[in-house]
């Protein structure tokens, strides 16, 4: 209601802007009696009996009748001529009719509105012909939302209207024969003729500028245009396309500053999140997670039950949000927007915000995926025939002969047979199933969203594994009918289980080509300390997953924009995993009894968050101002059973079948955290902004007297593009602002009760339970401090096609929390500290967003993103003397990477040779190393482009970054297969090479080349780019779609990871380095049908 | 404005009474269901006998300190390992880098059980005097075990850091006090566990240590250290007590409840894990005897017969430690010798030769000699015969256990004439264990040992 049609007011120069707010505050007024009125409850007919009565008298009466209320110029208003009226029981319409006949002033009804305007230019249409039809009509954007807050015009008429939430229209009175021209600030300006028709349907093209989207932030959301905060913003169609199965992985080179590493390319693998740079030594780096507004669990699930690592790795909690649901995710990343969480947001704030329903039609979506996954990249290893050359030379050169215990892959196996343990074990095609359904709708006071989905896919293995999801989401909004109160209730459960092995696959890769997977008595063949790919696949793991967030917020709109909330969440995260390792799968060197182990662990948090917002105009801006406080608990607790002694392997599914358990142990943990925060927020002439927020936090993770901390931070932004002269003289410039923002945030990401010296369980003695000490406590450590500074720039050219985002950051975290290393002498391995250290993060990020080509309905769109960061040890007192004084160097990276200087292979001798820094003589791993790199990224971003045509589309997503990794060994002859780098070997004197000869048997030289892993040499460039999804779409037309009887239906094809640029290198992937495996490679079929 | 002011109040009120309101109180967690503080813990003295049985759990199943050392078996002339890794080779060619894990193992365990021992010795000061009633018994068994780790950490690696309390702050920064200070602070303690240990073990079972035990380790001790009259009489004073006697049966000899244990390290399965590592059924096993050692057994040494296994591969035929009968559950349970009494029989022999009373030390040698079903020596014979013999009894008596046979050459000063002419590699500055390279990246005042 208090919306007013920006268009079609009479132009009053100079005053414009004047009598808007005047109208508004009549209508507030108006509003206030229309409410009073509406108590008493109105009539739909009037009854009239008035003789020249001025036009405000007959409103007055008129509202006291209807409770409609009229909205007018008083100026326009006095030249009206009175009027005379006997009516009874008359309709509001036949009144007006007659009110307005001969007046100078036309109206018109909108909602409950009268809207009273001069009759200007109605000569305009006097020569157009047809009758008058009564329109109504809906405007949606492409993909067939409503839109709301669109005007729809008359041409050559000041009429108007704009649409509501149902994307919805009326118009009374229209010709026939006139044309609509729908403007908005996020459309293309479009005129449609009515051409007879009294109802419309117009689907309008969204304009590409992205200023006007709303982006979520801290408590709140704001539009990018008056954004203070660095704040990136994924929608839900880029979410959505990249058939994965966990939301980070969605945001890899999506956005910049946002550093995602795959750790394991297996489905459910976990994922190394680091926002502009690791600004922490040793405590946690990961952002802080918020799922409609609760905190999230970040560590990986199964972190504390070290001994149940499936073959997928950590198991990221993330997996447990199903990214087809998720409707945005905002990345925050400097102070301005992180400081409002405080101590939580040093890392950067990750917040994911699921779809919501929308009031109008239901509509039931839904969508299936079909395909196949198979491993995008094969490490480069030795084939039997090179292995056995290898490793005859070696034995050749040592002098050695080879026998059944040095070598019996040359004496006992079969050297004429070999297999490629990485095609046998993950040499699979897997097949790959998505199903989605949604069903959503509602009216104004109420709606909904029901999704629900499913996901199963095999993990390449041979044999019975796979990964499977399943979930669902309800989402539930009310609003009451005066807009005053407002409900949201959220909730999702998803779940996910992972059948598959335990983790030694790497370790099959290199075994020898032609190992033999059975003995002479067709049971499992074991030798030395190699593992069979067949006891490896008769390991079974199995993780299952359930993941719970709830939320609900009550909003109560007071007057004068005053409004409170109350947020209360709630999430259980919890995993329940088995290990069963039967005797006969497993190396009898290395066991001797087979095992289950059975884990379970929980993660509840609870939190609850009041607000208090209002907004207030002073002086010529307005103010904004938020206050609020929260409370969190969270509980983690886990349990471990280790049984042995099964009579049956077929028990080993359950820990009652075990004769012995062996061990149990359980954990539990309580963080609980509390917090008041305020942000003031200042637009003056919406081109000057300023924002200031503030936090006071406390923490159980700190000893007594050191829980609490304070933390705020400054923003502010000068849209200059606003500026007159600067449109006037740049008028290609369609948008610009310079930004910059400064404050102070904390991290708290460290093992609870580090403080707290205790005794847990040790192992069993004398058949008791026995103590041991957990931990070297330290009470004296307290929060993590990063100072961030960013400044930067938006620019839109050419009426915002293209886009630009510069930004230059600058943190520095000091008061380092860490797990200071300290030597196994102090009977553990670390404890808990502050470091005066300082570690610095500067770094650019740019963002370009552009339409290229726009032509009849053809469009190309592309953007990128690209970061460049820089880690910097700014200073480290006393590092020298420290547990960190071989691994950090004052005026680094924190990743530097030590080696040692390769000086090449003496061409006689075919030994490696290293400079020896210190002149001692020799080599060694300490005093001759020096800085040969770093492991953090050069450059990382991504590049996307999106073309359509009609119904087609085509995207294109494409991800790079570069970075250096050491590789895996080269040792030439060595009874492990090697990377086919190590061919290039010494053979005989006067060769010159990079690799040393063959050798097979210890001795110093082959000391030596164990070195080779060190060098700088064989530091490897792991710079990729990688075309992580193309797909390709077709969207049914509309006649088609009514002949099917459906709204939407789209069809397309869609590729993951297809291809990869990398260098030559012993590395199984650029990305996952030597960790894991690298994601897989996914072709999909997919269909989509909106009903 | 007023009411903004009003606002601005409410605001600023919350802001700054909540955190008074939602105190210290709202952010403290409760304690760890699961944990114990050192108060509580050492309230009583069941709390405290809890914490000291974990260390010597640490010999078995926590750390296993024992079969850490089984690789030293391939370091000194025993064994050679087939497993086939980096780093288990090393030990076969008696050439350890820093950066080697088995080597890190070893370290971390004893220094584990050092740093446990010296938690319980101050934890022990803070139990109430109604609850003391058996303090002396734990300060000698607290005393006793760390002696023991300080016996293997010198034995291993020469020089080493004394620690002797939990201050983390000079621990970490601990440098390496010299070999001799270390094992004289060690018999120290020693002498002092032997006056406050009771006669009488604690438990059912001897598996913790009473007087006998710290005078049998004081005996090996002494004898490591030259001191031949002490260890003559510890080591008597073990024999003649009546208390153990050699079990004829050899193969029940490391049974649990042994006559000849004086101490072993209790488990909950019924097997030792340093012995089970070594069993195989077929196949070349890890750690198979080299010729030369098989071949030194006289044929009729029940300790080749009952004390090594056979196994097949390939045509060849493997040797390997077999004295721990066990590889699972279910059997007789064994339990991990610490100390037995055929070691205090060959202690008294040599340091009886060593004072040149031959005689009475071959009493000693034929002892040990009869009870693996071998003939008596006959005298008489040359002192550096007879110590020639026991060294060779001592090889046959503990294959692959403890890393005696390294300690023994090491002790003798045999190494390079033993080592020497069967490792191509072999140089004398292998007596002493690198130090693992990341103890040394951690502790800056930490050095290296002399050819690593």
């Amino acid at each position: 209601m208090q919306k007013l049609p920006a268009t079609p007011w009479p132009k009053q120069p100079g005053a414009r802007n004047q009598t808007l707010r005047r109208m508004k505050i009549l209508t507030a007024l108006l509003l206030a009696a229309c409410l009073t009125a509406a108590a008493a409850g109105h009539s739909q007919t009037i009854t009239l009996h008035l003789h020249q009565a001025s036009l405000q008298k007959v409103f007055r009466e008129i509202r006291k009748q209807t409770g409609y209320l009229f909205l007018y110029h008083t100026e326009s208003i006095g030249q009206a001529s009175p009027v005379d009226l006997d009516v009874t029981g008359a309709g509001l319409r036949e009144v007006l009719d007659r009110c307005f006949r001969d007046q100078p002033l036309t109206w018109e009804l909108m909602d409950r509105t009268i809207i009273v305007r001069p009759r200007e230019n109605q000569p305009a249409t006097a020569g157009v012909t047809g009758r008058d039809i009564d329109l109504k009509g809906r405007v949606e954007n492409e993909a067939g939302e409503p839109l709301e807050g669109i005007t729809v015009g008359i041409r050559g008429s000041t009429r108007g209207t704009s649409t509501n939430r149902e994307g919805e229209f009326h118009l009374e009175g229209v010709n026939e024969q006139a044309t609509l021209v729908l403007t908005g600030t996020n459309i293309e300006t479009l005129e449609v003729k009515v051409a007879g028709r009294s109802q419309l349907r117009i689907t309008v093209r969204t304009r590409i500028s992205r200023l006007d989207e709303v982006q979520v932030i801290g408590y709140g959301s704001v539009k990018r245009r008056y954004s203070t905060g660095s704040v990136s913003t994924l929608s839900a169609d880029k979410i959505g396309r990249q058939p994965v199965t966990n939301p980070l992985a969605v945001l890899q080179g999506q956005v910049p500053g946002v550093y995602i590493q795959t750790q394991n390319g297996m489905p459910g693998g976990n994922f190394k999140v680091e926002i502009r740079g690791r600004g922490s030594i040793a405590a946690g780096t990961s952002p802080l997670f918020i799922v409609d507004g609760v905190p999230y669990e970040s560590t990986p699930l199964n972190n504390l039950l070290s001994d149940f690592t499936p073959i997928s790795g950590y198991i990221s909690p993330l997996n447990g949000i199903n990214p087809a649901d998720i409707e945005s995710i905002s990345v925050l990343k400097d102070a301005d927007a992180t400081a409002i969480y405080g101590s939580r947001g040093a890392n950067g704030v990750v917040l994911i915000t699921t779809k919501k329903g929308k009031a109008g039609a239901s509509r039931i979506e839904l969508g299936l995926r079909q395909g196949f996954s198979q491993l995008s990249s094969s490490p480069d290893l030795l084939g039997l025939r090179d292995y056995l050359t290898l490793r005859r030379e070696a034995f050749a050169h040592d002098g050695v002969q080879p026998n059944a215990a040095n070598a019996p892959d040359l004496v006992l196996w079969d050297t004429t047979h070999g297999t490629n343990w990485v095609k046998y074990l993950l040499g699979n095609r897997s097949p790959l199933t998505q199903a989605s359904g949604s069903i959503s709708g509602g009216n104004a006071q109420l709606n909904f969203l029901f999704s629900t989905h499913f996901r199963h896919e095999g993990i390449l293995l041979p044999g019975q594994f796979y990964y499977e999801q399943a979930g669902g989401l309800l989402n539930l909004n009310h609003e009451s009918a005066n807009h005053r109160f407002r409900l949201a209730v959220s909730t999702q459960y998803n779940t996910d289980k992972d059948k598959s092995i335990i983790p030694s696959t790497l370790s099959v890769f290199t075994l020898p080509p032609n190992y033999p997977l059975y003995d002479d008595q067709g049971k499992l063949n074991w030798t030395g300390t190699y593992d069979n790919p067949l006891g490896l696949l008769r390991q079974r793991a199995r993780s299952n997953s359930g993941s719970w967030v709830a939320n609900t917020t009550l909003n109560y709109l007071f007057p004068r924009k005053v409004s409170l909330q109350l947020s209360a969440g709630y999430t259980r995260v919890d995993l329940d995993q088995v290990m069963i390792q039967p005797l006969s799968a497993q190396n009898p060197l290395l066991a001797f009894e087979g095992s289950s182990s059975f884990g379970h662990m929980i993660s509840q948090s609870l939190i609850a968050e009041p607000q208090l917002q209002l907004e207030r105009r002073l002086g010529q801006g307005t103010l904004s101002i938020l206050a609020g406080a929260s409370y969190q608990q969270s509980r983690r607790s886990q349990y471990l059973l280790h049984g042995t002694n099964y009579s049956n392997e077929d028990l080993m599914g359950s820990i009652a079948g075990a004769g012995t358990i062996a061990y149990a142990s359980t954990s539990s943990q309580e963080y609980r955290y509390g917090a008041v925060f305020a942000r003031i927020n200042y637009h003056l002439q919406k081109k000057y902004l300023i924002n200031a927020s503030l936090r006071r936090d406390g923490s159980s993770r700190f000893g007594p007297g050191r829980e609490f901390g304070n933390f705020g931070a400054v923003g502010a932004a000068w849209l200059f593009g606003e500026e007159k002269g600067v449109r006037k003289s740049l008028p290609w410039l369609s948008f610009g602002k310079l930004k910059a923002s400064y404050g102070l945030t904390g991290n708290d990401q460290i093992a609870d009760y580090q403080y707290l010296s205790t005794y847990g369980a040790g192992s069993p003695y004398d058949g008791g339970s026995t103590l041991q000490p957990e931990r070297l406590a330290n009470s004296r450590y307290s929060w993590e401090t990063t100072r961030k500074l960013e400044a930067g720039m938006e620019l839109g050219f050419f009426r915002d096609r293209l886009l630009g985002t510069f930004t230059w950051f600058y943190n520095r975290s000091g008061n380092q929390l860490v797990s200071y290393p300290v030597p196994y002498l102090t009977g553990f391995s670390s404890y808990q500290a502050n470091l005066p250290a300082l570690v610095q993060n500067e770094g650019w990020e740019l963002d370009l967003q552009a339409t290229l080509l726009r032509a009849g309905t053809f469009q190309w769109t592309t953007s990128l993103n690209l970061t460049i960061p820089r880690n910097r040890l700014v200073r480290y007192p006393g590092l020298a003397s420290s547990p960190y004084a071989n691994l950090l160097v004052e005026g680094q990276d924190l990743s530097v990477v030590k080696g040692l200087h390769f000086l090449g292979i003496d061409p006689q001798t075919g030994v490696a040779e290293f400079q020896d820094r210190n002149g001692d003589g020799r080599i060694d791993r300490i005093h001759d190393l020096a800085v040969i790199g770093r492991t953090s990224p050069y450059y990382y971003g991504g590049f996307t482009n999106e073309l359509r045509w009609k119904g087609f589309s085509c995207n294109l997503f494409l991800q790079f970054s570069k970075q250096f990794s050491k590789g895996a060994s080269i040792l030439p002859g060595y009874r492990l297969n090697q990377f086919s780098v190590v061919m290039d070997r010494w053979q005989q004197p006067g060769d010159q090479t990079d690799i040393p000869r063959a050798m097979a048997n210890p001795s110093p030289d082959f000391t030596r080349s164990t070195y080779l892993q060190l060098a700088d040499r064989f530091f490897y460039n792991t710079a990729y780019l990688r075309l992580k999804n193309l797909t390709l779409g077709y969207q049914l037309p509309e006649a088609a779609l009514a002949r099917l009887k459906m709204k939407g239906c789209y069809l397309g094809l869609n590729a993951q990871n297809l291809l990869t640029v990398k260098k030559r290198a012993s590395l199984y992937d650029p990305e996952t380095q030597l960790g894991g495996i690298a994601p897989f490679r996914t072709l999909l079929a997919e269909i989509r049908v909106t009903l | 404005m007023l009411l903004l002011r009003k606002y601005l109040l409410v605001s600023l009120l919350l802001a700054c009474g909540i955190p008074q309101l939602a105190c210290r109180r709202m952010v403290t967690a409760g304690a760890p269901a699961d944990q114990l503080t050192p108060e509580k813990v050492y309230s009583t003295a069941s709390g405290a006998t809890a914490v000291l049985g974990n260390i010597y759990a640490q010999f078995e199943v926590g750390a296993s300190v024992a079969a850490n050392l089984n690789p030293l078996s391939s370091y000194a002339d025993e064994t050679l390992s087939s497993a086939g890794d980096l780093y288990t080779t090393e030990f076969n060619s008696s050439q350890l880098t820093p950066a080697n894990s088995y080597n890190l193992d070893i370290w971390r365990g004893l220094y584990g059980v050092v740093y446990q021992c010296n938690a319980f010795l101050e934890g022990l000061r803070q139990l109430p005097a109604d609850q003391a009633a058996d303090l002396g018994q734990l300060t000698g068994e607290g005393l006793f075990l760390r002696g023991l780790a300080y016996y293997y950490l010198v034995s291993l690696y020469g020089d080493v850091p004394l620690l002797l309390s939990t201050d983390a702050a000079r621990n970490s920064q601990a440098a390496r006090t010299p070999a001799a200070e270390v094992m004289t602070r060690t018999r120290q303690d020693l002498e002092e566990a032997i006056t406050l240990l009771s006669s009488t073990y604690p438990g059912a079972e001897k598996t913790r240590a009473n007087k006998l035990a710290a005078q049998a380790l004081l005996a090996r001790v002494s004898l490591d250290q030259g001191d031949w009259a002490r260890a003559e009489e510890l080591a008597s004073q073990v024999i003649q007590s009546g208390n153990y006697a050699l079990e004829p049966n050899m193969d029940q000899v490391y049974r649990a409840g042994s006559p000849e244990t004086i101490l072993a390290a209790w488990n909950p399965f019924g097997y030792v894990l340093s012995g089970a590592i070594y069993i195989t059924d077929s196949g070349v096993p890890p750690y198979y005897l080299t010729d030369d050692l098989y071949q030194s057994f006289e044929p009729a040494d029940q300790r080749r017969s009952r004390w090594v296994g056979t196994s097949t591969d390939g045509g060849g035929t493997y040797y390997f430690p077999y004295k721990y009968k066990n590889r699972d559950q279910g059997g007789n349970p064994e339990y991990l010798c610490i100390l037995g009494l055929a070691e205090q029989y060959l202690i008294r022999a040599e340091s009886l030769a060593r004072q040149e009373q031959v005689d009475e030390a071959l009493d000693d040698l034929n002892a040990v000699r009869q009870r693996a079903g071998l003939s008596p020596v006959q005298g008489p014979v040359s002192q550096d015969s007879c110590l020639a013999l026991i060294l060779e009894e001592r090889r046959h008596e503990w294959v692959g256990e403890w890393a005696h046979r390294f300690i023994d050459l090491k002790r003798l000063g045999l190494l390079d004439s033993v080592l020497g002419p069967q490792k191509p590699y072999w140089k004398s500055s292998g007596r002493n264990l690198p130090i693992p390279l990341d103890e040394l990246n951690r502790d800056p005042n930490l050095t290296q040992n002399e050819g690593y």
